[in-house]
């Protein structure tokens, strides 16, 4: 028989090559996800147009890939020229044939038995830039692996795993550069935000996210409080390459629930700080919930948008925090424009007009239990939002849940739970979720899609102007992103821990989504 | 910080292991726990469905010789840790090694003193008023016999304290369990279905009648449909039963503790 090279050439693809300029300029080949949010920008919007309310109803699972795990499977793949990388739970970095789901190599490192990570061993996707693939690990190691054959091209320390820290979030990768943020707010660590050199894994810069000894910031805690004031920054930031500016969300003071030993705003815990990329130097910081006493977290996936506010074309960064508020920064100075509630609220009376919450005294955690909206979990999460620049909304994963927080003594152990209270759940409450689309610039909600529990999955906009999520009971489904009318659903047979993409092989448009333990990836047939 | 649940079997320190084996009441060493402060967690975090004594009320007793889903000192702790899936066993993760620890503790205490419950009442009368006057096998199970249409009650009196079971025969509105809602479903063409709600998502109902027949409906093709969580289907009995026959019926639920 004789040999056919163009049939031959079909599956053919060559390991990825992925410069820094490729990923600035993701939007020339909307068919990949270069990066975490697919875009610098944070936007989670995919310019794929192929899928559309018009067809939806022909989306089908084409392929499911499998993980051999029980961990939730948190993972957004990246998607480069026909091969997706991903994370596997517990510390698993894979590539697998974006075409079939087969898979190509897997890079396994056994995790140590003695790991403390508060929520799950969980990681929420990899880096690439140039040939290389970047993951963080459990015990708090950065990973340079080979994209071609997964080969272990590096392995550094980040941090101590046996107090507390963690890596669990999808690295950032820029020019000649790797940013990770660090995990392990619960057990008293002291965050950071560090930069590494992507060809060899030395350190560049380590931005403290609380301000050590005579630095500014410090006075904002008593005492020693801020050497495990926790402020960790576990979910992936933005990056505006035309002012090389790094964005990043930074997480809870410790100990969560009882500050008593932390009097002041404990900077920079639940707040943005905008950094200088090449230095790792503060620009300036926005704090939505100082002192916080309830675990609110900001580390929410800011997404970077222009419009025009007051009056003035702007740069902005806009945030739906946890804390159950929309914020509107101008991202260039970090002024504070506006704040507007999305989702129930009891911790405090409202913002002020310097973007301050007047928080509500009677809401703080006590010994006996204070009721309060939103719960720890949120108002939304570590899920990501998406931003349509088609539509100019902005569409939100909301849960809407209280429960009853608690303060207790919080004694500091090197590796221990250091969190000061609790949470218990409403019993027999009846708990909601949504999907609710707002206006960008003003916050005013354009419509909302009722969703029957409070759900753990990021949504993904498209340009064929869909907006996919998933939700608690294993729906995954397509809503009209102008309308909000839903057009098709599928059942995927378990909780759905997630964040959605897309991608194209072949030119056919795939959507992209992790439910269980389990990746399903659809298409039109 | 987020919460994953589902996670923490395979996080449980040894420590905690550890320190739960010596602290089983049956262990030969004595206890190395400071009951005020076990108690003291206890009270908030188990007592609101546990009861105060730990006796059962919304939850199940713990103050019995042998949990069901906690043979061991590991698995205790994994389920105060992260919640049992399927029930209302919220996670307690944030309660830390040392806060798991004492709470488990405790809860072997608990075990460790129990009494069998003294109820009043006749086991053999209230197991004819099951069968007879009461109807009850009409729509509950226990072992392979009754219809499965209400909650299983083979180990009812495992799981229930005699007064949370005399409250749900007298005030059955009180708390409808999440599998058994009451739905009325009306279909485009007007077919209408009335019965119990087994699973819902958004998209989706299932529904049993009473006569043992199962609908599975898109919401999209019903015209109507309304759920009623705060109304069970289960008659209330304060007035079919006399006083006497309450507490005879009690005590045999009671008993019944899925050891047929």
């Amino acid at each position: 028989m004789r040999f056919s090279l163009t049939a031959a050439c079909v599956a053919v693809v060559l390991p990825a090559q992925v410069p820094y300029t490729r990923i600035v300029n993701a939007n020339k080949e909307p068919q990949n996800w270069l990066t975490y949010s697919r875009t610098y920008d944070g936007q989670r919007y995919s310019p794929l147009a192929q899928i559309t309310p018009a067809n939806v109803a022909r989306l089908k699972p084409l392929w499911t890939y499998q993980i051999e795990q029980m961990d939730h499977f948190e993972t957004t793949p990246i998607a480069v020229d026909g091969i997706l990388y991903i994370t596997e739970p517990p510390d698993a970095v894979s590539a697998v044939d974006a075409r079939s789901g087969r898979r190509l190599w897997r890079y396994v490192r056994p995790v140590p038995a003695d790991i403390q990570v508060c929520c799950g061993r969980v990681n929420r996707g990899v880096a690439i830039l140039d040939n290389t693939v970047y993951a963080g690990t459990l015990d708090a190691h950065l990973l340079a692996i080979n994209a071609g054959n997964g080969a272990l091209q590096w392995d550094i320390p980040v941090a101590d795993y046996k107090s507390g820290h963690s890596l669990t979030g999808a690295p950032l990768a820029i020019d000649g550069k790797v940013i990770v943020g660090i995990a392990g707010g619960e057990y008293g660590i002291r965050g950071f935000i560090d930069a590494y050199d992507a060809k060899s894994g030395k350190q560049l810069w380590r931005f403290w996210t609380v301000p050590g000894s005579g630095q500014p910031g410090n006075q904002t805690w008593t005492g020693d409080s801020w050497t495990k004031g926790g402020a960790p920054a576990w979910v992936t930031g933005a990056y505006d390459p035309d002012s090389n500016v790094l964005y990043w969300g930074t997480g809870n003071p410790g100990p969560d629930w009882n500050p008593d030993g932390r009097v002041g705003d404990n900077l920079y815990s639940c707040s943005l700080v905008a950094l200088d990329a090449n230095t790792g130097q503060l620009k300036w910081h926005f704090q939505f919930t100082p002192h916080d006493s309830h675990d609110y977290d900001s580390t929410n996936v800011p997404m970077l948008v222009n419009g025009i506010v007051r009056g003035q074309p702007r740069k902005l960064l806009a945030l739906a925090n946890r804390n159950a508020f929309y914020y509107l920064l101008d991202r260039t100075t970090g002024e504070f424009l506006s704040a507007k509630p999305y989702a129930k609220f009891t911790w405090t009376k409202g913002i002020d007009d310097s973007g301050r919450p007047q928080v509500d005294a009677s809401m703080e955690p006590s010994e006996n239990g204070v009721l309060v909206w939103p719960s720890l979990y949120g108002a939304t999460n570590w899920f990501s939002p998406s931003y349509s620049p088609a539509t100019k909304l902005v569409y939100i994963s909301v849960r809407e849940q209280s429960s009853y927080f608690y303060k207790t003594e919080a004694e500091y152990q090197k590796g221990a739970m250091f969190t000061g209270g609790g949470e218990r759940p409403v019993g027999g409450a009846k708990t909601s979720g949504a999907v609710r689309a707002l206006d960008a610039l003003t916050g005013n909600m354009k419509w909302e899609f009722k969703l029957q529990s409070p759900p753990w999955s990021g949504l993904l906009s498209t340009a064929g102007g869909l907006v996919f999520g998933g939700s608690m009971e294993g729906n995954f489904y397509a809503l009209d992103a102008i309308s909000g009318k839903p057009l098709w659903d599928y059942q995927t047979g378990a909780e759905m821990y997630s964040n959605v993409m897309s991608f194209a092989v072949d030119g056919q448009q795939r959507i992209a989504v992790t439910s269980g333990h389990a990746l399903f990836v659809f298409g039109l047939q | 910080m987020y919460y994953n649940a589902n996670r923490f079997a395979m996080l449980l320190p040894l420590p905690v292991l550890m320190f739960l084996s010596q602290a089983n009441p049956a262990a030969t060493a004595p206890p190395r726990i400071d009951l005020v402060r076990a108690k003291h967690v206890f009270d908030i975090s188990c007592a609101g469905c546990h009861g105060p004594e730990g006796r059962g009320g919304k939850g199940p007793s713990l103050a019995v010789a042998k949990l069901r889903h906690a043979g061991t000192d590991e698995e205790l702790g994994q389920i105060i840790l992260s919640g049992l899936p399927g029930t209302e066993m919220p996670p307690s993760w944030y309660l830390g090694v040392e806060g798991v620890t004492l709470a488990a503790a405790y809860v072997r205490m608990l075990g460790a003193n129990a009494t069998p419950p003294q109820v009043a009442g006749d086991v053999g009368k209230g197991k004819q008023l099951f069968r007879g006057k009461g109807a009850c096998a009409g729509c509950h199970t226990i072992g392979a016999e009754g219809h499965a249409f209400g909650p299983d009650l083979s180990d009812i009196g495992a799981r229930r304290s005699a007064a949370g079971l005399r409250e749900s025969l007298i005030h059955p509105n009180a708390e409808v369990a999440e599998g058994f809602v009451p739905v009325d479903a009306v279909t485009q063409r007007g077919e209408k279905v009335s019965g119990i709600r087994l699973n819902e998502d958004n998209f989706t109902i299932q529904i049993l009648d009473a006569s043992g027949r199962f609908y599975s409906f898109r919401k999209a093709a019903l015209s109507q449909l309304k759920e009623h969580p705060t109304e069970s289907v289960m008659p209330s009995y304060a007035k079919i039963f006399s006083e006497g026959e309450l507490r005879d019926l009690v005590a045999y639920l009671s008993s019944l503790r899925g050891e047929q």
